[in-house]
């Protein structure tokens, strides 16, 4: 049984201090993958995260860290890491232009950073989720999953036990309510 | 932002309510409404709210991935130990907002060395990969005793980009001259090491566009070393060997390089050779008087700009330099102010015309005219009348110094090497020296102490040229054809 099967199965019976420990597993390999997406995206600023929690869940069990049996449990998980890798990565570009403006490629620089990255968009989503989280945690689950981990609807459907048609709808009702926020 | 009180308050209905008219068609749905309206008004409300954004939900609203950078994550994994890019991280140089520095050595064990390790921090092009390999592969090659060598560039496995250059142990040269209270002569010494290491790479078709004092670090044998070749800047003033980095927020950095950034620079412009003459002429001012020649008050960005792009320079020799300063020159006042408002100070300010075209054509003219100001010869930064005509006749005749032109380049990563056909350019670049020797032979005549004393009319200088040109087998046909009707022009 690899090691991160074993914290998945503690975290789930509720222990959080192997929440934390599959957190922190999971966030440096969730993060370099992110960025191999963001190297290769033809977009400058726009991450493309279809499959991309799947595809940490397939080098986990490929390394034999993860038993294929735990996938759904994982990719819960793993899109939950993935919120808190974007929302990081969203603070600290907010907070890079509150304190100093955007880094200047004028000297060194051909291609322009002027275009502005609409971080707030994604912080915006964040504190909504939060909101949510207290009326309806499955539409935040939902979020999470599709948004973040880039999973698609038979994945978030496998992992959570209901319906694809269930699924939709969630995501239908939390993009409304999303929506509503960002307006 | 938050969800609306009333969307709360009457969630359990609301998400119900949605479940069930989100199947329905639009006819259906204004029925839904008409019904509920009759039972709950308030709901009602709230759900024609919802259903009004539901319809202007833009297409693919969230559907595409979250629009952040993901190189401004926090690298949470980066430790001492971790590896990239076949290196392991041994200790850090130095962290900030556009990366971080390490020392660390290969993981395979295969060398020993230890090298400085730039993980920069930035958004991602495409194509870069391609671009960064070429450029690595040609700055890999710029191999110079006074330049810090580059061993190797390019992505890691998981993305990270890194450059591996040669870690040297040194301060930058700003430091080590007051450190070590080099005075003006042996500063002039020491740059002139700096100047011959740019000159090489102009050579091989790079410049390097970022020159300032804290890329030129001296070791405790006084040797200089220029960092960050064909890389863009990384580095910032004050801090310590290849440790540089930018602690302040973006904005400082790019104000301290600013001041060393030519008009043309900033104006985002091709650049050439002349641009790094510029940014020598600077750090030169800088060395010898102890500030950049522009405003010290000046810190916002948008100002310094406009400061440099109006040309708005203090002269050599208008600028006061305090006692401190002066103490670790061994210099005084009076003398610094004479060396500054003669020789010395023309050649600073040759270098640091506001118009390419009027600074010198080369690093090597920059050179020498040192070298001639250190041997006690007549510079060419002064001697204005025969060099302004001649500088014409260079204005007329293209001046082939503006070898290196540079592609694409990449924040903080490799960058910057000259693209022109590297077989024009070395032509060109041969030219360009026996022009410079054609220069210079007339100056030499013109030295009164080979002529008894006597000063040299300007006939007989052209006379000279004139003589030069037709007699000598070292000047090129394109030169003579260009060169001589020139002088017998004239000479009337």
């Amino acid at each position: 049984m690899g090691d991160i099967t074993e914290l998945l199965s503690q975290a789930r019976a509720g222990d959080q201090g192997a929440f934390d420990a599959l957190f922190a597993e999971l966030y440096p390999q969730l993060h370099r993958i992110a960025r191999m997406r963001m190297a290769s995206s033809p977009q400058l600023t726009l991450l493309d995260t279809t499959g991309l929690v799947n595809e940490c869940y397939l080098k986990l069990v490929a390394t034999s860290r993860l038993t294929p049996v735990d996938r759904g449990h994982f990719l819960a998980y793993g899109s939950q890491v993935m919120r808190s890798i974007i929302v990081d990565a969203a603070r600290a570009r907010a907070a890079e232009r509150r304190g100093g403006g955007v880094p200047d490629a004028t000297l060194s620089s051909d291609f322009a950073l002027e275009a502005a990255l609409p971080e707030e968009e994604v912080l915006g989503i964040h504190q909504a989720l939060n909101d949510l989280a207290i009326l309806e945690p499955r539409l935040v689950e939902v979020v999470e999953m599709r948004y973040f981990g880039g999973l698609t609807e038979s994945e978030i459907a496998e992992s959570m036990g209901l319906s694809e048609r269930t699924v939709r709808r969630d995501w239908e009702k939390a993009k409304i309510l999303l929506a509503s926020v960002l307006a | 932002m938050a969800l609306n009180q009333e969307i709360t308050a009457n969630w359990a209905d609301v998400s119900r309510m949605l479940d069930e008219v989100l199947l329905l068609g639009g006819s259906d749905r204004a029925e839904y409404l008409v019904h509920l309206n009759a039972r709950s008004p308030t709901l009602a409300v709230i759900l024609a709210r919802l259903l009004e954004i539901e319809k202007g939900l833009p297409v693919g609203f969230l559907e595409q991935g979250p629009a952040v950078d993901m190189q401004m994550a926090p690298l949470a994994e980066l430790s001492e130990g971790s590896e990239v890019g076949g290196y392991r991280l041994l200790r850090p140089l130095g962290r900030g907002g556009m990366g971080s520095v390490w020392i660390a050595e290969r993981s395979d064990g295969a060398l020993k060395r230890k090298v400085a390790l730039k993980l920069p921090r930035l958004p991602w092009v495409e194509g870069l990969t391609t671009q960064l390999v070429s450029e690595r592969d040609i700055l890999c090659a710029l191999e110079h005793p006074n330049i810090a060598r580059l061993y190797d560039a390019g992505l890691d496995a998981s993305g990270q980009p890194f450059i591996a250059m040669e870690y040297i142990e040194g301060e930058s040269i700003d430091v080590f001259c007051d450190k070590q209270t080099l005075t003006i002569h042996a500063r002039v010494e020491l740059f002139l090491q700096v100047l011959k290491a740019v000159q090489f790479a102009h050579s091989r078709l790079v410049i390097h566009r970022d020159l300032k004092p804290a890329n030129i670090l001296v070791n405790s044998r006084g040797e200089a070393h220029l960092l960050d070749f064909g890389i863009a800047q990384l580095q910032s003033q004050n801090t310590v060997a290849q440790s540089s980095l930018p602690f302040d927020s973006a904005s400082q950095i790019h104000a301290l390089t600013l001041r060393y950034a030519s008009p043309e620079q900033i104006r985002k412009e091709r650049l050439t050779v002349a641009a790094d003459i510029y940014s020598l002429g600077v750090t030169l001012f800088e060395l010898l008087l102890g500030e950049t020649p522009y405003d010290t008050s000046i810190t916002d960005k948008e100002k310094l700009r406009e400061a440099v792009l109006a040309g708005r320079r203090k002269l050599p020799a208008h600028t006061s330099v305090t006692a401190v300063r002066l103490e670790s020159r061994k210099i005084t006042r009076r003398k610094l102010q004479k060396l500054m408002a003669s020789d010395l100070g023309a050649i600073i300010e040759k270098a640091t015309k506001s118009d390419p075209v009027e600074r010198y054509p080369s690093v090597e003219a920059f050179a020498v005219d040192l070298q001639r100001w250190l041997t006690i010869k007549p510079v060419l930064a002064v001697r204005s009348s025969p060099w302004r005509s001649i500088s014409k006749f260079i204005q007329r005749n293209p001046w082939p110094t503006a070898i290196a032109t540079c592609s694409v380049s990449v924040i903080s990563a490799l960058a910057i090497v000259a693209t022109l056909n590297a077989e024009r350019a070395r032509a060109e670049s041969i030219r360009a020296n026996t022009t410079k020797d054609f220069l210079l032979s007339i100056f030499d005549a013109a030295n009164p102490a080979l002529h008894g004393g006597r000063e040299i009319s300007a006939r007989e200088l052209l006379a000279f040229g004139e003589l030069e040109l037709s007699e000598s087998t070292r000047y090129d046909e394109r030169l003579k054809k260009r060169g001589l009707p020139f002088v017998g022009k004239s000479l009337g």
